[in-house]
């Protein structure tokens, strides 16, 4: 009795002791599985300060969907009515990593890829507010031609006594917004500077809007976009008599209205640094 | 043999009646919805979530042919849920 109660004592150790065993190995996978999502993670986040979304969505929602399926997907059973998640097998871990990997590194590429050979990276034309998908030359050479006929019929009406300089720049609204947007604090500061220490120098601000909405809606978004500018310029020293502003709204497009990017781009304000003309 | 095999059909198609959703029907509704996104031009106007519910549907087709229906059926909810979304955003959103 005494042998069988031994031996059935040591078998039980000896497979708890190897059950343990088991489920240590298994936990180190998973351990290493939950570290290499984190660290994906972490890559995806840092992609998205890169503006991946709008240089490569394909890869990166590509790459999220297959992490997001080896973290377990949750969803709500239609049949039930709550939420369970689901897990999938080790194998299958291994392999949508692999994916998420490669579709990342995709990704990646693409952030700093320059698509219309303009010398520009993706993510920096989309900070720029250029489309990274269409070279800026081309439009910007369409654009001066416009507006070096636009200057050239001007100087015969001569109605304020200022001509641009060809000093420009334009900042970009999200839809239906017209707060200026954080990145583009550093170009009002600079354009600030520039004014204070030309004290001769007014700016003319002029605020357009994509295609979506009313005209009359559209144009008095577009002059609240001038107004902010002229707002931040003021708060920074500028006087209110050296800034002249004008709502555009939806007029002089510089894409179509097609896809959101292109939206983005047309919702703009522009500055234009004007300098007394002689004849005043 | 004739009634047996009545009786069988007859229990087969009152337990179809108030099965659950089954996996196949997830499938099939989660192609169609890709499907309509794609014909709506989806893949270029609203790439990221056409995409990801692309994606999804790979996962789910994947995990029914490897027998864990549960997972298909989680990923493919979720790629109809993205093909909707996709929609929307051309129909209307920004």
């Amino acid at each position: 009795m005494r042998k069988i109660t031994a031996a059935l004592l040591i078998t039980g150790l000896v497979s708890a002791g190897f059950a343990a065993k088991e489920e240590k190995k298994e936990n180190l996978f998973e351990k290493k599985l939950m570290q290499d999502i984190k660290v994906l993670n972490e890559k995806i986040e840092n992609l998205y300060k890169l503006h991946v979304k709008e240089c490569a969505p394909e890869y990166i929602a590509k790459a999220e969907a297959y992490l997001d399926a080896i973290d377990g997907m949750s969803y709500i059973n239609p049949d039930t009515g709550q939420i369970e998640r689901t897990e999938i097998s080790p194998m299958d871990k291994i392999i949508f990593e692999n994916k998420a990997r490669k579709y990342l590194a995709i990704a990646k590429e693409k952030v700093y890829s320059d698509a219309d050979g303009d010398g520009i990276p993706c993510y920096q034309e989309i900070e720029q507010g250029t489309n990274p998908f269409e070279a800026e030359k081309k439009v910007s050479r369409a654009e001066t031609e416009m507006k070096e006929q636009k200057v050239s019929e001007k100087p015969e009406v001569k109605k304020v006594g200022y001509q641009p300089l060809k000093m420009h720049a334009r900042i970009h609204f999200d839809f239906d917004k017209y707060n200026i947007k954080k990145d583009y604090l550093p170009y009002l500061n600079v354009i600030t500077r520039y004014l204070k220490a030309h004290d001769n120098l007014k700016i003319k601000i002029v605020g357009y809007t994509d295609s979506i909405g009313s005209k009359e809606y559209n144009d008095r978004l577009a002059r609240k976009r001038a107004e902010a500018i002229k707002k931040y310029l003021i708060d920074h020293g500028i006087s209110p008599d050296r800034i002249e502003i004008i709502g555009k709204g939806k007029e002089d497009y510089l894409f179509d209205n097609n896809t959101p990017l292109n939206r983005f781009t047309n919702r703009r304000a522009e500055f234009f640094v004007m300098e007394p003309t002689e004849s005043q | 043999m004739r009634l047996l095999t009545a009786v069988i059909f007859s229990i087969f198609l009152t337990a179809g009646s108030y099965a659950e959703t089954t996996t196949t029907e997830l499938l099939d509704e989660a192609q169609n919805s890709i499907k309509a996104a794609f014909e709506s031009g989806c893949p270029t106007y609203a790439p990221y979530e056409y995409y990801k519910a692309e994606t999804y549907y790979r996962i789910a087709r994947e995990e029914t042919s490897k027998l864990n229906t549960k997972a298909g059926d989680a990923a493919a909810i979720k790629a109809i849920e993205w093909a909707l979304k996709a929609m929307a955003k051309r129909y209307g959103e920004e």
